[in-house]
């Protein structure tokens, strides 16, 4: 029995071909192919990289049901790591769409690892300044209310 | 519009204004509040439309609210919550609600810290049985105690007490306010020194530090040394202990309201070690810092041999959970909590009993443990006994057990270098609360912030940690912040 494929169609109008199963982690893909079955589903929002990379994802999340025996399936440990490595190789733009990609088809295991991603870029950074750099934030305090907030953080132990 | 104007500059700018209209009649004052703190998230969401179509990369700022305050910026520890309040307005104002409105959600979370090869690592997670169980260590370790190694933390009431590895030293750090006091010691710290922190009636912290004293040469016996530094009078103290009782070196206790529990056993009665010892009374003992004294042995819920282990954890801010390992960790896991303890009374019920003989080899060395009572499971913190280390296999890890139950190894952190398993020692919700909202009350008197935010319901305990906060007198530190109390006492 061949497994059903679904279309996803990129906002560049590039077609990707993905097993039901993949797509289906997507709350909002899983809604769309129940109400419209046999249509190719279009992401107008959706870069081809970002939706390749949101397969890419899928994929290896995928719990497989069927067809006993399958011992390749990834124990959660390593799935873990693989996470860990997937967003890694990601530049902050990217991770951005990215994030926005999960947020908007919403899979939430996606949303959290990407989001976890983003926290630990700001829990590197050493002070505020850093993280305004890392993100393009702008300062919108003014000097007392910096000075407020300074002193906030300076009661004593 | 104007109400819009009215949100940004009252509530974002950590309520400047606030004192302003209400500080008259307070009950207005939190009908205020409460409104404000609503309409937040509404009018910043009104703000960010305009900006949504400007950029056609995504950017932070582009981000949804919900994203940036619920799964993002709650994601980050809470070392760097001072550095994301600082960031800019929205951040401020994101991270003040989300931590106010989750008061609810804070108390099934716990935080806390953790030892791991000398380093110190903040914790967050969630005890679920079957739903998401989720360890979030930080992946960088803290560098606030940086270019020192820690190998021991203990928590009380907000503040941490570290041991550094090479004894020269010991740091009381508040993780909140990113401040750390250096502790010179009295005579030379040692290896075999056991620390903890308390604090007493008039919350004046303190540390205690217990050890042996070998002096063959002379008494023929060692002789058990009990010392105090009070943080606030700066200064060691030794006391006048005759105790017959043995505390383990790396036995951590449990802070209960200041004071701390330990596990202990009877003291091997002084021999040329021709009698072997087998057999010892165990019991719990609580040293209570405003005597300044350890008080009478409490009893345990069962008898442990010398070849069996204890630990120790707080439940909340007024139970202890022990664990008791048969035969180490092949045998069964007895987890029991307290219904009632007082420094000279405690009573206990049956919490968890975890048969591991199926899972042998699981367990190695439990370090420490945390229980959820709601859940019924238990989160024991394990690695490796040996102490040759071993390269191939050296994982520090969580695992969950429940009742018939036992829980997927999370894997911690590699650790090539140590052999001691992790030390978990965990923070209360309702003080992570109390570090988010002491600049609330820093604008009214606690009497009335306890009226102003009923709904957060606001434990005894965490204004006892608001106090201690207020308190300019707990630990001030030193010379080098001179103008630092009088700013204090002049709240804007």
């Amino acid at each position: 029995m061949s497994k059903k494929m679904i279309v996803l169609k990129s906002s560049e109008g590039v077609s990707f071909v993905v097993e039901e199963a993949v797509a289906r982690q997507s709350k909002i893909i899983s809604f769309l192919v129940e109400e419209f079955p046999d249509r190719e589903l279009p992401l107008t929002n959706m870069t081809s990289e970002i939706l390749r990379k949101t397969i890419e994802y899928c994929k290896k999340h995928v719990v497989e049901d069927d067809g006993g025996g399958d011992s390749s399936s990834s124990s959660s440990g390593d799935l873990k790591e693989w996470d860990v490595k997937f967003v890694a190789e990601i530049d902050q733009p990217r991770l951005m769409d990215l994030l926005m990609a999960a947020n908007y088809l919403d899979i939430p295991s996606l949303l959290d690892v990407t989001c976890q991603k983003v926290a630990d870029t700001i829990a590197a950074c050493n002070d505020e300044k850093e993280i305004r750099a890392t993100f393009n934030i702008e300062n919108d305090f003014t000097e007392e209310e910096v000075e407020a907030i300074r002193m906030e953080n300076q009661y004593p132990i | 519009m104007l109400h819009a104007e009215f949100v940004s500059t009252s509530s974002l700018s950590m309520g400047k204004s606030r004192s302003k209209p209400a500080s008259k009649d307070s009950k207005n004052l939190g009908k205020e509040e409460s409104k404000e703190c609503l309409k937040t998230r509404a009018n910043l969401k009104k703000r960010k439309k305009h900006v949504l179509n400007v950029g056609r990369v995504t950017r932070f700022s582009d981000l949804p609210l919900d994203l940036v305050g619920d799964k993002i910026l709650s994601k980050v520890p809470i070392t760097s919550l001072g550095a994301v309040r600082s960031t800019c307005k929205l951040w401020n104002a994101l991270s003040r609600e989300w931590i106010l409105s989750n008061a609810a959600e804070l108390k099934r979370e716990v935080l806390g810290f953790m030892t791991m090869d000398y380093k110190i690592y903040s914790l967050r997670f969630h005890l679920h049985k079957d739903k998401y169980r989720g360890v979030y260590q930080s992946r960088k370790h803290i560098d606030i105690l940086n270019q020192v190694e820690i190998s021991k933390v203990f928590h009380c009431h907000g503040l941490l007490l570290c041991v550094l590895k090479d004894n020269s030293r010991l740091a009381v750090w508040n993780p909140y306010l990113v401040q750390t006091r250096w502790i010179e010691p009295r005579s030379k710290f040692h290896k075999c020194d056991m620390y903890a922190l308390g604090y007493d009636k008039k919350l004046k912290h303190k540390i205690l530090r217990c050890f042996y004293d070998y002096d063959f040469m002379i008494s023929k016996k060692h002789s058990f040394m009990v010392e105090i530094y009070d943080l606030r009078s700066h200064s060691w103290k030794v006391l006048d202990v005759t105790s017959d009782l043995a505390i383990e070196y790396d036995a951590i206790g449990a802070s209960l309201k200041g004071n701390t529990y330990f596990f202990a056993q009877e003291e091997i009665p002084p021999g040329d070690g021709s009698i072997v010892v087998s057999d010892l009374e165990d019991f719990l003992i609580c040293f209570d810092f405003t005597n300044e004294r350890f008080e009478q042995r409490l009893p345990l819920p069962f008898h442990s041999s010398l070849q069996e282990a204890v630990t120790l954890s707080c439940v909340g801010e007024d139970q202890i959970a022990v664990l008791y390992e048969r035969l180490y960790t092949i045998g069964t896991l007895e987890f029991w909590v307290t219904t009632k303890i007082e420094p000279n009374e405690v009573s206990w019920s049956k919490f968890l009993k975890v048969d591991m003989t199926p899972h042998d080899g699981y367990l190695s060395h439990v370090g420490s443990f945390i229980i959820d009572e709601e859940e019924k499971v238990a989160m024991v913190f394990d690695g490796d006994r040996d102490d040759q280390p071993s390269k191939t296999r050296r994982y520090h890890r969580a695992m969950t057990v429940g009742d018939g139950y036992c829980g997927l190894y999370v894997g911690l952190r590699k650790c090539p270098t140590e052999s001691r398993p992790p030390l978990a020692t965990l923070i209360q919700a309702s003080i992570i609360l109390a570090w988010t909202v002491h600049d609330v009350i820093a604008e009214c008197t606690l009497n009335k912030f306890q009226y102003l935010r009923p709904e957060l319901n606001i434990p005894s305990l965490l204004l006892t940690t608001c106090l201690l906060f207020m308190s300019r007198e707990v630990i001030t530190t030193g010379d080098d912040m001179p103008e630092r109390s009088s700013q204090l006492s002049h709240p804007r």
